[in-house]
């Protein structure tokens, strides 16, 4: 993931300076840089980048437009970036195309986590496999890897695994998790989910009735602890 | 509207009254006159009865005068005679000699009404026939009539019917005039409420007062233009510092976890990264206060469960990596779970979220927060307390009263406290919900977030 190349696009020099710098010191190594709407289209002439971090204003471009003409020749990821916050600029970038939007000022690690998290979905590793306390889930193969031995999961476990597992270290709440169950957030459906998760804790964890990868976060919603692959 | 309603009862209430003291002044002037015209004319009142008495029989059966007789008449430049039952004149003192001394029966009835020769007479039964008094010629004005007892009973209830006639028609005509003026002045007095609060205002510029009208609508175009100015001016000035913000915190925040840097230049760009920090939310609160304030933010309704709002935004909280001084518990009442409201989600988050960092940031020492969603029949609740230092009495006055607003007056615009409690209240307002917050020193600071709900 960190020799995808960034493309940032900022008519602000010490802006883009300070970008490069926030990528390069956690690690990315592929970063180019564009000043104008012009610039950034010259460069994806040559190489289509991994990335592009869009600013909306531009003087010669605005961000938009520029998203309009990259969008006509790629579907490559772009991450807007504006000094404006009213949401009628934020659903103009989504409409057009954008796949996510950050408001400056923004702190550097919400960048980074976002660049992270568009990378991910945007080029999926090949195994994504999800390595737990006492078991490992590939989500491929929607099964449960187990001293050896593999487990399927039902269609429902798999989707609540998965949107634990997207947010893993965080909470997911109930109505969020009702809402990958059923569509809807409140249909009396936390029993349903509180069994599912019954069921797939005795999948997973060593002792369901202690879980220690997949926790209850009492009133909110429940939250998935997942080991640091091994480097 | 009621002050004005108020007002025009009580023109209508003062023109009667106006009316009635009239009247009233004008019956009290006439009883003044005839009592003045009364007792500053010369009295000329003969007392016939004195003069009766005063004539008496003799031993020799001849009319003779007492002394005191001559004095009366005398005084009053009056005359007296007795008639017998023939109509001759038997007795007389100081008679004119132009008057006859033989009178009959119609003479008499005649004199006694009216005049006899021009003298004002008054008659009275004397023993021996009628003694008539004459006055001086001129002094008395003497008028007799006599009507018919209807006639008079429908003259007095004629005169009365006139008389309340004439009220009711004046009282009318006061109350058709009043209203005419309400009529005309109201709109005006409401365009007034309407620029004083803020609002839009756009009046009918015709008739008799439209130039005040048309002064009012400008009145109100050029505050809504100033508003729309200074909206302007904070979103545009907000707008120039995000840029150079975000490169001041993305440096502080690398040379802060650059391990090659000495221990306390990482501590001083932590201090630059945590102000800076603290300049974005202003920012962005900033921003976003007077666009509400200003009726310029439109809300994004939605449906919205307040359960689940509440969950995200104490989640957030707890994953954004809360520090262990603080506790953050959440509850919520089963009846509470399906209820949604119309509201802007993000706005929403936005004041739960500020009042969970109200109550981190006023204790810095740590505190347990409680997030609880109640619900209460035709409303729902979502409280946020805490078991901090709460405020005195005073600040929390000052909190809840008037200051929730963004005066004109920028001195009551007090930055140092952010500005989440003022966006709290906006954005409730927005929402037709309202803020209740209660606190006491050292027994923690709790607000109560109450929307309506409507399908309950």
């Amino acid at each position: 993931m960190l020799d995808r190349e960034i493309l940032v696009v900022d008519d602000e020099k010490d802006l883009r300076t300070m970008i490069r710098s926030i990528f390069e010191s956690a690690g990315y190594t592929q970063i180019t840089t564009a000043a104008s709407g012009q610039e950034a289209l010259a460069v994806m002439a040559k190489k289509i980048p991994g990335i592009i971090i869009l600013d909306v204003m531009m003087p010669d471009m605005d961000g938009f437009e520029l998203l309009q003409e990259i969008r006509a020749v790629s579907k490559v990821p772009v991450l807007m970036l504006t000094a404006k916050g009213e949401a009628e600029d934020r659903f103009a970038g989504f409409e057009l195309g954008a796949d996510d939007y950050l408001v400056k000022p923004f702190l550097p690690k919400e960048l980074l986590l976002r660049v992270q998290a568009i990378l991910k979905r945007a080029y999926p590793e090949k195994e994504r496999v999800v390595t737990l306390n006492a078991a490992a889930v590939d989500l491929d193969r929607a099964e449960v890897i187990r001293d050896g031995q593999r487990m399927p999961l039902t269609a429902k476990e798999y989707s609540i695994f998965e949107k634990l597992a997207e947010n893993a270290g965080r909470i997911v709440t109930i109505g969020v998790l009702c809402q990958t169950l059923c569509g809807e957030i409140w249909q009396g459906y936390e029993t349903t989910l509180m069994t599912h998760i019954r069921h797939l804790r005795e999948k997973i964890e060593e002792n369901p009735s202690r879980p220690v990868s997949l926790l209850t976060v009492k009133g909110l919603g429940y939250k998935l602890v997942v080991k640091e692959p091994e480097k | 509207m009621k002050p004005v309603e108020r007002f025009f009862r009580k023109y209508f209430l003062s023109m009667v009254g106006i009316i009635a003291l009239f009247l009233l002044l004008n019956v009290v002037l006439l009883f003044s006159v005839l009592i003045w015209a009364w007792q500053t004319s010369e009295v000329p009142e003969i007392s016939i009865s004195k003069i009766c008495d005063s004539i008496t029989l003799d031993g020799t059966g001849h009319l003779t005068a007492a002394g005191a007789l001559d004095e009366i008449l005398e005084e009053h430049h009056a005359w007296a005679m007795i008639l017998d039952d023939t109509g001759t004149v038997i007795f007389q003192s100081k008679l004119p000699e132009e008057l006859p001394r033989q009178y009959t029966a119609a003479d008499v009835a005649k004199f006694s009404r009216w005049y006899l020769g021009d003298y004002p007479v008054y008659v009275q039964e004397h023993p021996q026939g009628l003694l008539v008094v004459g006055g001086e010629k001129g002094s008395q004005a003497k008028y007799y009539f006599s009507v018919s007892e209807s006639y008079a009973r429908k003259l007095l209830v004629g005169l009365a019917a006139v008389f309340l006639t004439n009220i009711i028609v004046v009282v009318l005509l006061i109350w058709k005039n009043t209203r005419h003026v309400e009529k005309a002045v109201t709109p005006i007095l409401r365009g007034i409420e309407t620029v004083s609060s803020g609002q839009p205002v756009s009046l009918p510029e015709k008739g008799e007062l439209a130039e005040i009208n048309r002064q009012l609508n400008k009145a109100g175009a050029f505050i809504a233009k100033k508003d729309s100015a200074r909206a302007d001016w904070i979103s545009g000035v907000s707008h120039d510092v995000r840029t150079p913000l975000s490169v001041i915190l993305g440096f502080a925040g690398q040379l802060e976890d650059d391990q090659t840097l000495p221990i306390s230049a990482r501590e001083q760009a932590s201090y630059i990264r945590r102000q800076g920090e603290k300049l974005r939310s202003l920012i962005s609160d900033l921003n976003l206060t007077s666009r509400l304030e200003y009726a310029m933010q439109p809300l994004r309704l939605e449906k919205v469960y307040p359960v689940e709002l509440a969950r995200q935004v104490v989640c957030e909280f707890l994953d954004g990596g809360l520090e262990e001084r603080y506790e953050i518990e959440f509850s919520a009442d089963q009846e509470s779970e399906p209820v949604t409201i119309p509201g802007d989600e993000a706005l929403l988050k936005r004041a739960l979220g500020n009042l969970i960092q109200n109550s981190i940031v006023h204790n810095p020492q740590g505190c347990r927060i409680s997030v609880s969603v109640l619900c209460g029949g035709t409303s729902i609740m979502v409280e946020v307390a805490d078991d901090g230092a709460g405020v005195s009495s005073e600040k929390l006055e000052e909190l809840t009263a008037g200051g929730h607003r963004l005066e004109s007056t920028d001195e009551k615009l007090n930055l140092r406290h952010g500005l989440g409690v003022l966006l709290v209240w906006q954005i409730m307002e927005a929402h037709k919900g309202t803020v209740t917050m209660e606190s006491e020193p050292q027994k923690g600071f709790k607000t109560a977030l109450a929307f309506p709900v409507s399908n309950f």
